[in-house]
Protein backbone atom coordinates (compact mmCIF):
# COMPACT_ATOMS: atom_id res chain seq x y z
CA UNK A 1 0.00 0.00 0.00
CA UNK A 2 1.32 3.79 -1.00
CA UNK A 3 1.99 6.38 1.03
CA UNK A 4 -0.57 8.42 -0.54
CA UNK A 5 -3.67 5.78 0.22
CA UNK A 6 -2.42 5.19 3.67
CA UNK A 7 -3.19 8.82 4.54
CA UNK A 8 -6.28 9.49 2.63
CA UNK A 9 -9.53 8.37 2.80
CA UNK A 10 -12.13 8.65 0.26
CA UNK A 11 -14.74 11.30 3.40
CA UNK A 12 -11.57 12.83 3.79
CA UNK A 13 -10.99 13.36 0.25
CA UNK A 14 -14.68 15.24 -0.34
CA UNK A 15 -14.65 17.04 2.86
CA UNK A 16 -11.25 18.80 1.85
CA UNK A 17 -12.66 18.83 -2.03
CA UNK A 18 -15.49 20.53 -0.52
CA UNK A 19 -13.80 22.68 1.93
CA UNK A 20 -11.10 23.49 -0.85
CA UNK A 21 -14.18 25.04 -3.21
CA UNK A 22 -15.97 26.72 -0.22
CA UNK A 23 -12.57 28.49 0.93
CA UNK A 24 -12.50 29.52 -2.67
CA UNK A 25 -15.91 31.12 -2.98
CA UNK A 26 -14.45 34.03 -1.48
CA UNK A 27 -12.46 35.00 -4.47
CA UNK A 28 -16.49 36.01 -5.73
CA UNK A 29 -17.57 37.50 -2.14
CA UNK A 30 -17.54 36.59 1.09
CA UNK A 31 -20.41 34.16 1.69
CA UNK A 32 -21.82 31.99 4.77
CA UNK A 33 -20.41 29.00 3.64
CA UNK A 34 -16.93 30.66 3.13
CA UNK A 35 -17.18 31.48 6.74
CA UNK A 36 -18.28 28.53 7.80
CA UNK A 37 -15.39 26.46 6.56
CA UNK A 38 -13.26 29.47 7.68
CA UNK A 39 -14.05 28.25 10.98
CA UNK A 40 -13.36 24.87 11.07
CA UNK A 41 -9.98 25.79 9.49
CA UNK A 42 -9.28 27.93 12.31
CA UNK A 43 -10.51 25.15 14.69
CA UNK A 44 -8.13 22.42 12.96
CA UNK A 45 -5.35 24.82 12.81
CA UNK A 46 -5.23 25.16 16.57
CA UNK A 47 -6.60 21.60 17.49
CA UNK A 48 -2.86 20.52 15.35
CA UNK A 49 -1.10 23.40 17.02
CA UNK A 50 -2.39 21.91 20.27
CA UNK A 51 -1.09 18.45 19.80
CA UNK A 52 2.28 19.39 18.19
CA UNK A 53 2.71 21.63 21.45
CA UNK A 54 1.96 18.23 22.82
CA UNK A 55 3.66 15.56 21.33
CA UNK A 56 6.70 17.86 20.28
CA UNK A 57 7.61 19.57 23.25
CA UNK A 58 5.14 19.18 26.38
CA UNK A 59 5.32 15.67 26.17
CA UNK A 60 9.36 14.82 25.54
CA UNK A 61 10.61 17.74 27.28
CA UNK A 62 8.20 18.22 30.37
CA UNK A 63 5.67 15.26 31.54
CA UNK A 64 8.53 12.06 30.15
CA UNK A 65 11.40 13.98 32.23
CA UNK A 66 9.32 14.72 35.06
CA UNK A 67 6.97 11.48 35.31
CA UNK A 68 9.28 8.81 33.71
CA UNK A 69 12.74 9.89 34.15
CA UNK A 70 11.49 10.84 37.87
CA UNK A 71 13.68 14.36 37.80
CA UNK A 72 11.03 16.35 39.90
CA UNK A 73 12.58 20.23 39.26
CA UNK A 74 10.19 20.07 36.18
CA UNK A 75 7.22 20.35 38.61
CA UNK A 76 8.55 23.48 39.78
CA UNK A 77 8.99 24.70 36.09
CA UNK A 78 4.91 23.55 35.01
CA UNK A 79 4.24 25.93 38.52
CA UNK A 80 6.35 28.93 36.66
CA UNK A 81 4.53 28.33 33.85
CA UNK A 82 1.28 28.54 35.03
CA UNK A 83 2.17 32.03 35.95
CA UNK A 84 0.96 33.22 32.76
CA UNK A 85 -2.82 31.97 33.42
CA UNK A 86 -2.91 34.53 36.60
CA UNK A 87 -3.52 37.40 33.56
CA UNK A 88 -7.20 36.22 34.28
CA UNK A 89 -7.29 36.97 37.59
CA UNK A 90 -7.96 40.86 38.25
CA UNK A 91 -5.98 40.53 41.35
CA UNK A 92 -3.29 38.07 40.56
CA UNK A 93 -2.78 39.51 37.03
CA UNK A 94 0.65 41.01 37.80
CA UNK A 95 2.78 38.18 38.60
CA UNK A 96 2.19 36.60 34.93
CA UNK A 97 4.57 39.42 34.21
CA UNK A 98 7.42 37.10 36.03
CA UNK A 99 6.57 34.67 33.19
CA UNK A 100 6.60 36.49 30.40
CA UNK A 101 9.45 38.49 31.88
CA UNK A 102 11.55 35.38 31.76
CA UNK A 103 10.56 34.36 28.80
CA UNK A 104 12.11 37.56 27.32
CA UNK A 105 14.78 37.56 29.42
CA UNK A 106 15.67 33.94 27.69
CA UNK A 107 14.70 36.05 24.21
CA UNK A 108 17.26 38.46 24.94
CA UNK A 109 20.03 36.51 26.49
CA UNK A 110 19.78 34.32 23.24
CA UNK A 111 19.49 37.63 21.02
CA UNK A 112 23.30 37.68 22.11
CA UNK A 113 24.09 34.66 20.94
CA UNK A 114 22.61 34.74 17.56
CA UNK A 115 24.47 37.79 16.86
CA UNK A 116 27.49 36.15 17.36
CA UNK A 117 26.74 33.06 15.42
CA UNK A 118 24.97 33.99 13.00
CA UNK A 119 25.38 37.64 11.82
CA UNK A 120 28.68 38.28 12.65
CA UNK A 121 30.06 35.26 10.42
CA UNK A 122 27.71 36.44 7.75
CA UNK A 123 28.91 40.27 7.95
CA UNK A 124 32.37 38.11 7.73
CA UNK A 125 30.51 36.42 4.44
CA UNK A 126 29.51 39.82 2.92
CA UNK A 127 32.64 41.35 2.26
CA UNK A 128 33.44 39.25 -1.08
CA UNK A 129 36.61 38.63 -2.75
CA UNK A 130 37.11 41.59 -5.89
CA UNK A 131 40.14 40.07 -7.54
CA UNK A 132 39.11 36.36 -7.74
CA UNK A 133 42.00 33.79 -9.18
CA UNK A 134 40.52 30.82 -11.08
CA UNK A 135 40.89 28.49 -8.06
CA UNK A 136 37.73 30.46 -6.34
CA UNK A 137 35.79 29.63 -8.84
CA UNK A 138 32.76 27.04 -7.75
CA UNK A 139 32.68 24.26 -9.92
CA UNK A 140 30.03 23.89 -13.07
CA UNK A 141 29.26 27.55 -12.38
CA UNK A 142 30.12 28.52 -15.79
CA UNK A 143 31.54 32.29 -14.90
CA UNK A 144 34.91 33.54 -15.60
CA UNK A 145 36.98 35.24 -12.86
CA UNK A 146 35.46 38.48 -14.38
CA UNK A 147 32.15 37.71 -13.68
CA UNK A 148 32.54 36.65 -10.22
CA UNK A 149 34.01 39.74 -9.46
CA UNK A 150 31.85 42.18 -10.70
CA UNK A 151 29.38 40.08 -9.07
CA UNK A 152 31.29 40.32 -5.86
CA UNK A 153 31.44 43.84 -6.37
CA UNK A 154 27.91 44.64 -7.10
CA UNK A 155 26.82 42.49 -4.10
CA UNK A 156 29.25 44.71 -1.79
CA UNK A 157 28.28 47.96 -3.20
CA UNK A 158 24.46 47.30 -2.86
CA UNK A 159 24.59 45.76 0.52
CA UNK A 160 26.94 49.21 1.36
CA UNK A 161 24.33 51.25 -0.56
CA UNK A 162 21.07 49.67 1.57
CA UNK A 163 22.72 49.50 4.81
CA UNK A 164 23.18 53.89 4.32
CA UNK A 165 20.06 53.79 3.44
CA UNK A 166 18.50 52.44 6.77
CA UNK A 167 21.29 54.53 8.38
CA UNK A 168 18.99 57.31 10.52
CA UNK A 169 21.56 58.32 12.87
CA UNK A 170 22.37 61.43 11.48
CA UNK A 171 20.69 63.41 8.67
CA UNK A 172 21.85 62.51 5.26
CA UNK A 173 22.83 66.04 3.98
CA UNK A 174 26.26 64.65 2.62
CA UNK A 175 25.92 64.37 -1.18
CA UNK A 176 27.49 61.08 -1.56
CA UNK A 177 25.82 59.87 1.75
CA UNK A 178 22.37 60.98 0.02
CA UNK A 179 23.79 59.66 -3.25
CA UNK A 180 24.10 56.33 -1.84
CA UNK A 181 21.23 56.37 0.36
CA UNK A 182 18.84 57.14 -3.47
CA UNK A 183 20.71 54.26 -4.89
CA UNK A 184 19.97 52.18 -2.08
CA UNK A 185 16.29 52.64 -1.84
CA UNK A 186 16.35 51.77 -5.98
CA UNK A 187 17.91 48.70 -5.09
CA UNK A 188 15.40 47.83 -2.36
CA UNK A 189 12.85 47.95 -4.65
CA UNK A 190 14.64 45.69 -7.34
CA UNK A 191 15.25 43.08 -4.25
CA UNK A 192 10.97 43.97 -3.36
CA UNK A 193 10.07 43.15 -6.86
CA UNK A 194 12.16 39.90 -6.90
CA UNK A 195 10.40 38.98 -3.38
CA UNK A 196 7.12 40.15 -4.58
CA UNK A 197 8.08 37.80 -8.04
CA UNK A 198 8.83 34.79 -5.97
CA UNK A 199 5.84 35.57 -3.43
CA UNK A 200 3.47 35.30 -6.26
CA UNK A 201 4.76 32.45 -8.43
CA UNK A 202 4.38 30.22 -4.53
CA UNK A 203 0.59 31.33 -4.33
CA UNK A 204 0.41 30.35 -7.91
CA UNK A 205 2.24 27.06 -7.12
CA UNK A 206 -0.34 26.43 -4.50
CA UNK A 207 -2.93 27.33 -6.51
CA UNK A 208 -1.84 24.64 -8.92
CA UNK A 209 -1.17 21.82 -6.24
CA UNK A 210 -5.30 22.74 -5.47
CA UNK A 211 -6.58 22.66 -8.69
CA UNK A 212 -4.83 18.87 -9.23
CA UNK A 213 -5.96 17.80 -5.92
CA UNK A 214 -9.81 18.56 -7.13
CA UNK A 215 -9.33 17.17 -10.69
CA UNK A 216 -6.97 13.83 -9.76
CA UNK A 217 -7.69 13.65 -5.97
CA UNK A 218 -11.14 14.02 -5.69
CA UNK A 219 -12.68 13.44 -9.15
CA UNK A 220 -10.18 11.46 -10.89
CA UNK A 221 -9.29 13.17 -13.81
CA UNK A 222 -5.93 12.23 -15.44
CA UNK B 1 31.04 16.37 35.17
CA UNK B 2 31.61 20.36 36.13
CA UNK B 3 31.66 21.14 40.09
CA UNK B 4 28.05 22.94 39.04
CA UNK B 5 26.71 20.09 36.91
CA UNK B 6 28.11 17.52 40.33
CA UNK B 7 25.75 19.57 42.81
CA UNK B 8 23.29 20.10 40.53
CA UNK B 9 22.81 16.05 40.48
CA UNK B 10 23.30 15.34 43.74
CA UNK B 11 20.85 18.46 44.69
CA UNK B 12 18.05 16.70 42.40
CA UNK B 13 18.63 13.43 42.14
CA UNK B 14 16.00 11.19 39.67
CA UNK B 15 13.43 9.94 42.03
CA UNK B 16 10.61 7.17 41.80
CA UNK B 17 7.36 6.19 42.85
CA UNK B 18 6.48 7.66 46.24
CA UNK B 19 9.22 9.67 46.72
CA UNK B 20 8.73 11.74 43.19
CA UNK B 21 4.99 11.81 44.20
CA UNK B 22 6.09 13.44 47.43
CA UNK B 23 8.59 15.39 46.14
CA UNK B 24 5.71 16.83 43.68
CA UNK B 25 3.52 17.29 46.19
CA UNK B 26 6.68 19.71 47.90
CA UNK B 27 6.58 21.67 44.56
CA UNK B 28 3.14 22.45 44.51
CA UNK B 29 3.42 23.72 48.15
CA UNK B 30 6.10 25.29 47.42
CA UNK B 31 4.57 27.30 44.50
CA UNK B 32 1.55 28.09 46.13
CA UNK B 33 3.81 29.15 49.26
CA UNK B 34 5.82 31.52 46.52
CA UNK B 35 2.27 33.00 45.00
CA UNK B 36 1.08 33.86 48.24
CA UNK B 37 4.32 35.60 49.06
CA UNK B 38 5.02 37.08 46.21
CA UNK B 39 1.06 38.86 46.54
CA UNK B 40 2.08 40.22 49.84
CA UNK B 41 4.91 42.24 47.86
CA UNK B 42 3.85 46.24 47.93
CA UNK B 43 4.57 47.44 43.98
CA UNK B 44 7.98 48.67 44.31
CA UNK B 45 9.38 45.29 45.03
CA UNK B 46 6.74 43.40 42.54
CA UNK B 47 8.11 45.60 39.65
CA UNK B 48 11.81 44.83 41.23
CA UNK B 49 11.19 40.74 40.96
CA UNK B 50 10.13 41.12 37.86
CA UNK B 51 13.17 43.00 36.66
CA UNK B 52 15.09 40.82 38.32
CA UNK B 53 13.95 37.43 36.82
CA UNK B 54 14.54 39.04 33.72
CA UNK B 55 17.61 40.21 34.09
CA UNK B 56 18.97 36.57 35.74
CA UNK B 57 17.06 34.24 32.44
CA UNK B 58 18.89 36.47 30.11
CA UNK B 59 22.09 36.46 32.30
CA UNK B 60 22.69 33.18 31.88
CA UNK B 61 22.88 33.02 28.14
CA UNK B 62 25.50 36.15 28.56
CA UNK B 63 27.45 34.75 31.04
CA UNK B 64 27.07 31.44 28.58
CA UNK B 65 28.28 33.34 26.12
CA UNK B 66 31.48 35.35 27.70
CA UNK B 67 33.09 33.02 29.92
CA UNK B 68 36.20 31.95 28.67
CA UNK B 69 35.59 27.93 26.96
CA UNK B 70 38.19 25.14 27.16
CA UNK B 71 39.77 23.39 24.16
CA UNK B 72 36.28 21.72 23.40
CA UNK B 73 34.56 25.05 23.06
CA UNK B 74 32.74 24.87 26.73
CA UNK B 75 32.29 26.51 29.90
CA UNK B 76 31.21 25.79 32.91
CA UNK B 77 27.76 26.84 31.92
CA UNK B 78 27.58 25.26 28.45
CA UNK B 79 26.17 21.70 29.84
CA UNK B 80 23.09 23.58 31.20
CA UNK B 81 22.54 25.36 27.72
CA UNK B 82 19.69 22.43 26.75
CA UNK B 83 17.91 22.09 29.92
CA UNK B 84 17.44 26.17 30.33
CA UNK B 85 16.64 25.69 26.41
CA UNK B 86 13.90 22.84 27.17
CA UNK B 87 12.76 25.26 30.39
CA UNK B 88 12.30 28.15 27.53
CA UNK B 89 10.58 25.73 25.38
CA UNK B 90 8.12 24.39 27.84
CA UNK B 91 7.33 27.82 29.00
CA UNK B 92 7.01 28.85 25.37
CA UNK B 93 4.35 25.85 24.91
CA UNK B 94 2.57 26.54 28.51
CA UNK B 95 1.57 30.13 26.78
CA UNK B 96 -0.82 28.42 24.04
CA UNK B 97 -2.93 27.50 26.72
CA UNK B 98 -3.68 31.27 27.01
CA UNK B 99 -4.48 31.23 22.91
CA UNK B 100 -6.81 28.36 23.68
CA UNK B 101 -8.76 29.27 26.64
CA UNK B 102 -9.22 32.81 24.74
CA UNK B 103 -10.82 31.00 21.56
CA UNK B 104 -12.80 28.89 24.09
CA UNK B 105 -13.89 31.70 25.94
CA UNK B 106 -15.16 33.97 23.08
CA UNK B 107 -16.61 31.13 21.21
CA UNK B 108 -17.80 29.50 23.75
CA UNK B 109 -19.68 32.75 25.13
CA UNK B 110 -21.15 32.95 21.39
CA UNK B 111 -22.42 29.18 21.50
CA UNK B 112 -24.11 29.41 25.11
CA UNK B 113 -25.56 33.21 24.41
CA UNK B 114 -26.93 31.50 20.86
CA UNK B 115 -25.34 34.84 19.63
CA UNK B 116 -25.39 35.31 15.60
CA UNK B 117 -22.83 32.78 13.75
CA UNK B 118 -22.63 30.91 17.18
CA UNK B 119 -23.02 27.21 14.73
CA UNK B 120 -19.66 28.53 13.18
CA UNK B 121 -18.18 28.23 17.02
CA UNK B 122 -19.57 25.52 18.03
CA UNK B 123 -17.67 23.90 14.94
CA UNK B 124 -14.64 25.94 15.82
CA UNK B 125 -14.57 24.44 19.16
CA UNK B 126 -15.45 20.39 17.64
CA UNK B 127 -12.91 20.99 15.29
CA UNK B 128 -10.33 22.11 17.44
CA UNK B 129 -11.40 19.21 20.09
CA UNK B 130 -11.49 16.31 17.28
CA UNK B 131 -8.33 17.29 15.63
CA UNK B 132 -6.19 17.71 19.17
CA UNK B 133 -7.78 14.46 21.06
CA UNK B 134 -7.47 12.52 17.46
CA UNK B 135 -3.38 14.08 16.93
CA UNK B 136 -2.53 13.04 20.29
CA UNK B 137 -4.72 10.17 21.39
CA UNK B 138 -4.56 8.37 17.52
CA UNK B 139 -2.05 9.39 15.55
CA UNK B 140 -1.18 6.71 13.94
CA UNK B 141 -5.12 6.04 12.82
CA UNK B 142 -6.21 6.41 9.46
CA UNK B 143 -8.72 9.16 10.84
CA UNK B 144 -6.37 11.12 11.96
CA UNK B 145 -3.87 10.95 8.59
CA UNK B 146 -6.84 11.72 6.60
CA UNK B 147 -7.72 14.43 8.17
CA UNK B 148 -4.76 15.92 8.44
CA UNK B 149 -3.65 15.25 4.80
CA UNK B 150 -7.18 15.39 3.42
CA UNK B 151 -8.75 17.94 5.19
CA UNK B 152 -6.36 20.22 7.34
CA UNK B 153 -3.36 20.36 4.38
CA UNK B 154 -6.07 21.11 2.04
CA UNK B 155 -8.05 23.71 4.04
CA UNK B 156 -3.87 25.25 4.45
CA UNK B 157 -3.07 25.29 0.81
CA UNK B 158 -6.45 26.95 -0.66
CA UNK B 159 -6.54 29.63 2.22
CA UNK B 160 -3.22 30.64 0.94
CA UNK B 161 -3.79 29.98 -3.08
CA UNK B 162 -7.04 32.34 -2.85
CA UNK B 163 -4.04 35.15 -1.98
CA UNK B 164 -2.68 34.59 -5.13
CA UNK B 165 -5.63 36.12 -6.50
CA UNK B 166 -5.65 38.75 -4.14
CA UNK B 167 -1.67 39.11 -4.81
CA UNK B 168 -3.19 39.90 -8.27
CA UNK B 169 -4.99 42.98 -7.74
CA UNK B 170 -2.52 43.94 -5.39
CA UNK B 171 -0.12 43.85 -8.19
CA UNK B 172 -2.35 45.91 -10.24
CA UNK B 173 -2.14 48.32 -8.06
CA UNK B 174 2.23 48.02 -7.13
CA UNK B 175 2.89 48.28 -10.85
CA UNK B 176 1.61 50.80 -11.93
CA UNK B 177 4.31 52.71 -13.33
CA UNK B 178 4.48 56.51 -11.68
CA UNK B 179 8.17 56.54 -10.80
CA UNK B 180 11.13 55.08 -10.68
CA UNK B 181 11.12 53.11 -7.87
CA UNK B 182 7.43 51.74 -8.77
CA UNK B 183 9.53 50.63 -12.30
CA UNK B 184 12.20 48.85 -10.64
CA UNK B 185 9.66 46.72 -8.92
CA UNK B 186 7.74 45.94 -11.60
CA UNK B 187 10.66 44.47 -14.15
CA UNK B 188 12.22 42.75 -11.07
CA UNK B 189 9.00 41.06 -10.52
CA UNK B 190 7.88 40.33 -13.87
CA UNK B 191 11.52 38.83 -14.43
CA UNK B 192 11.11 37.05 -11.83
CA UNK B 193 8.20 35.61 -12.21
CA UNK B 194 8.73 35.23 -16.28
CA UNK B 195 12.08 33.02 -15.24
CA UNK B 196 9.99 30.53 -13.09
CA UNK B 197 7.32 29.39 -15.78
CA UNK B 198 7.86 27.59 -18.68
CA UNK B 199 6.42 30.47 -21.11
CA UNK B 200 8.93 32.84 -19.92
CA UNK B 201 11.55 30.18 -20.26
CA UNK B 202 10.17 29.59 -23.89
CA UNK B 203 10.78 33.27 -25.14
CA UNK B 204 14.47 32.64 -24.83
CA UNK B 205 15.00 29.14 -25.10
CA UNK B 206 16.79 29.70 -28.42
CA UNK B 207 19.67 31.33 -26.64
CA UNK B 208 22.57 29.04 -25.31
CA UNK B 209 22.35 27.49 -21.97
CA UNK B 210 26.22 27.65 -21.35
CA UNK B 211 29.22 28.36 -23.09
CA UNK B 212 28.49 31.64 -24.22
CA UNK B 213 28.26 35.48 -22.77
CA UNK B 214 24.86 35.48 -24.66
CA UNK B 215 23.63 32.71 -21.78
CA UNK B 216 23.12 35.68 -19.25
CA UNK B 217 20.21 37.01 -21.60
CA UNK B 218 18.33 33.89 -20.91
CA UNK B 219 15.42 34.81 -18.68
CA UNK B 220 15.76 32.09 -16.18
CA UNK B 221 19.41 32.95 -15.72
CA UNK B 222 18.39 36.96 -15.21
CA UNK B 223 15.89 35.58 -12.73
CA UNK B 224 18.27 33.73 -10.90
CA UNK B 225 20.86 36.64 -10.91
CA UNK B 226 18.19 39.07 -9.51
CA UNK B 227 17.70 36.95 -7.05
CA UNK B 228 21.21 35.80 -6.30
CA UNK B 229 23.13 38.65 -6.52
CA UNK B 230 20.62 42.04 -6.56
CA UNK B 231 18.18 40.58 -4.09
CA UNK B 232 19.97 38.56 -1.42
CA UNK B 233 22.75 41.47 -0.27
CA UNK B 234 19.62 43.76 0.14
CA UNK B 235 17.87 41.21 1.90
CA UNK B 236 20.83 40.58 3.97
CA UNK B 237 21.26 44.87 4.10
CA UNK B 238 17.56 44.47 5.92
CA UNK B 239 18.84 41.68 8.09
CA UNK B 240 21.98 43.43 9.81
CA UNK B 241 19.47 46.08 10.50
CA UNK B 242 17.27 43.96 12.15
CA UNK B 243 20.28 42.19 13.97
CA UNK B 244 21.41 45.55 15.26
CA UNK B 245 18.02 46.57 16.03
CA UNK B 246 17.58 43.29 17.83
CA UNK B 247 20.22 43.34 19.86
CA UNK B 248 19.60 47.10 21.22
CA UNK B 249 15.80 45.57 21.92
CA UNK B 250 17.17 43.02 24.10
CA UNK B 251 19.85 45.09 25.55
CA UNK B 252 16.69 47.13 26.43
CA UNK B 253 14.28 44.50 27.59
CA UNK B 254 17.33 42.56 29.53
CA UNK B 255 18.24 45.68 31.78
CA UNK B 256 14.18 46.88 31.79
CA UNK B 257 14.80 50.15 30.11
CA UNK B 258 12.23 49.26 27.81
CA UNK B 259 9.39 51.59 27.72
CA UNK B 260 5.63 51.24 26.46
CA UNK B 261 2.40 49.99 27.26
CA UNK B 262 3.93 46.23 28.70
CA UNK B 263 6.60 47.77 30.18
CA UNK B 264 5.24 51.07 32.10
CA UNK B 265 2.57 49.35 33.45
CA UNK B 266 2.62 49.49 37.26
CA UNK B 267 2.98 45.95 38.86
CA UNK B 268 1.23 47.36 41.37
CA UNK B 269 -2.15 48.14 39.68
CA UNK B 270 -3.64 45.85 40.51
Amino acid sequence: MDTASTWSHPIGVWFGAIGTLALFSLIYRENRVYRLFEHIFIGLAAGYLIKTTWTEVLGPQWFTPLFRDGQWPWALVAGFGLLFYTIFSKKHSWMSRIAIGTLMGFAAGQAFQTTASDYIPQIRRSFKPLYVTPEMIPTGSGLTTLGIGLNNLLFVFIMVTVLTYFFFSFEQKNKVVAASARTGRLMLMFAFGAIFGSTVMARMALLIDRVWFLMHNWLHLQ
Amino acid sequence: MNPIQSFLSRAFPALHGGALAGAVAGCVVACVVAVLILQALPGKARKAVIAAVTFVAGLFYALEFFLPANGQDENILTFAVPTVGNVTNVLGGMTLGLGVLSLIRIHGANVVKVKSGWENSALLLTSMVVMAVAGIKFEQTLFYRSLFRDVLNSFDAAMFAVLAFFIVSAAYRAFRIKSAEATLLMVAALVVMLGQIPIGQYLTHWLPVKGSYLSLLRLDNISNWLLTTVNAPAQRAIGFGLGIGGLAIALRIWLSLERGAYFEAKADES
